[in-house]
């Protein structure tokens, strides 16, 4: 909906759709400060009846050549700042997604291999929701960095080190017959 | 008479009576916050003006100093002309915008003109609008422009600054952090300041939340030049040469002024015409947290109003 007049003062005089009870941040290329404004008026007007959910908080998106754009956490933090809140996050590492997962089909964690390419989202929930982890090093993280949490004494660290490694893919294929 | 904010917890005592002068009376002069303690929007908090000209009168020093990082200190005078209030200079009024400035140019400039490399500082990325470009600009730096490539033939920039911006995008996002990709670029916050609030008991977003996702997506942690740190408080002492032991800090947010106050070692006022709640430093004195104390004001008025008694006739 278009804003009235040019400034934030403005911008809160613009009337609230009643029917809104969620704050959804996502990655979002159109952010602005006028939406950030929106977001916290609907915090406040609901209070806890309104729900703050954000999709995920990684902080980077990395792109061909090396480098990066910011992620949708750069964004959800904004928003928490402003509404002195914390939003609930669907993504990884949290666990909602591998229980929607559950949910849908029937695992047995035991039984079960998550296989990703970053230590603080992949890999860290893999091993806290009790699955088999198996990093591939075609993305992100390098070797060094995952030998850096394996020397490490806190707890938190060595929750990001997973059981396996694999350079690619693809060198699962010998495993598995014809 | 209280410690001035060194030893011991505060204890958020009404300032009334005999103790009002016993406060004021030693005092050679008072910082004041604006938003919220002289002003709520454009409306002059009743009886200010009148406070601070008998401060006048008494020969006390009246200072201000202000997180608000929109205005420019000029616009600021006007603004205090405005709204009744005589005999305030831009020389007196301390902001965000205005420190911040300083502060690139003590970083970045050096003591003289020169980044010592002979390329004149290096450009200054600016989130924020006109009055926090210009003070920048008035402190002899150079402004990067928007929609630069990052790495470009022309004059690197060696500093990142977020302000209050209503203006902000994810595209600005991004292109802050393409230059911060350069660990020597500094990243420079005006204040900590999560919201503000708007005349009829909204909030706005403050810089504080816009830094927030700068710093994640940079993974650099800024450094903020606003109370309730005490660079703002340097600034004053190098113009003014004021004496902490005498001087009074008055401000509406515990968790900016107050802070502040206490880590600059003056003793507080909190005033009650903006921000926080009386209830809010009564909790933080119950709190078991020592971070918590340094948030209890040594005083506090319903408005600085209450202060006119204290000073003489």
């Amino acid at each position: 909906a278009a804003l009235p007049g040019p400034s934030p003062a403005d911008w809160a005089q613009a009337p609230l759709d009643p029917a809104v009870r969620a704050v959804l941040v996502g990655f979002d290329e159109h952010f602005s400060y006028a939406k950030l404004c929106q977001a916290l008026r609907y915090l406040l007007r609901g209070g806890p009846d309104c729900l703050l959910v954000g999709t995920n908080r990684d902080h980077r998106l990395p792109l061909e050549g090396g480098t990066a754009i910011p992620g949708t956490g750069c964004l959800v933090k904004a928003v928490e700042t402003a509404a002195q809140r914390e939003a609930f996050i669907i993504g990884k590492p949290n666990r909602y997604m591998f229980d929607c997962v559950v949910s849908e089909f029937n695992i047995d964690p035991a039984r079960t291999i998550m296989v990703g390419d970053r230590l603080d989202t992949d890999i860290l929930m893999g091993n806290s929701c009790g699955l088999t982890t198996l990093l591939t090093l075609t993305g992100v993280t390098t070797l060094d960095e995952v030998k850096g949490h394996q020397e490490s004494d806190c707890p938190a660290r060595q929750s990001l080190v997973p059981d396996y490694y694999v350079d690619s893919i693809a060198d699962l294929l010998p495993a598995l017959g014809d | 008479r209280e410690g001035c904010g060194g030893g011991g917890m505060a204890s958020c005592r009404r300032l009334s009576g005999a103790g009002l002068r016993e406060v004021l009376g030693p005092a050679q002069g008072l910082l004041f916050d604006c938003d919220g303690v002289l002003w709520a929007g454009e409306r002059a908090v009743p009886g200010a003006p009148e406070l601070l000209e008998r401060l006048r009168r008494s020969g006390k020093a009246a200072l201000f100093v202000s997180n608000n990082s929109r205005r420019s200190v000029a616009e600021l005078e006007r603004r205090f002309s405005r709204l009744g209030f005589r005999g305030v200079r831009a020389e007196h009024v301390f902001s965000s915008a205005l420190c911040s400035a300083l502060f690139l140019r003590q970083r970045l400039l050096g003591g003289g003109g020169d980044g010592g490399n002979g390329t004149g500082g290096g450009r200054v990325f600016v989130l924020g609008g006109e009055g926090l470009r210009g003070e920048v600009r008035d402190a002899g730096l150079r402004l990067a422009g928007e929609g630069e490539p990052a790495a470009g033939a022309a004059e690197p920039v060696r500093a990142v600054l977020v302000g209050y911006d209503d203006q902000f995008t994810f595209a600005k996002l991004a292109q802050a952090c393409g230059y911060l990709r350069d660990p020597q670029c500094l990243l420079v916050a005006t204040d900590p300041d999560p919201w503000h609030p708007l005349s009829d008991g909204q909030r706005t977003p403050g810089t504080g939340s816009l830094t927030a996702a700068v710093e994640t997506a940079s993974g650099r942690k800024a450094l903020v030049v606003g109370k309730p740190n005490t660079y703002m408080f340097d600034c004053i002492v190098e113009r003014f040469g004021v004496d902490p032991s005498r001087t009074l800090m008055v401000g509406d947010r515990l968790e900016t002024d107050i802070l502040f106050g206490k880590n600059c070692g003056l003793s507080t006022i909190l005033t009650l015409t903006g921000v926080s709640r009386l209830e809010e430093a009564q909790a933080y004195m119950a709190s078991d947290s020592a971070a918590a104390k340094d948030l209890v004001p040594n005083y506090y008025v319903d408005s600085i109003a209450d202060l006119i008694p204290g000073l003489d006739e």
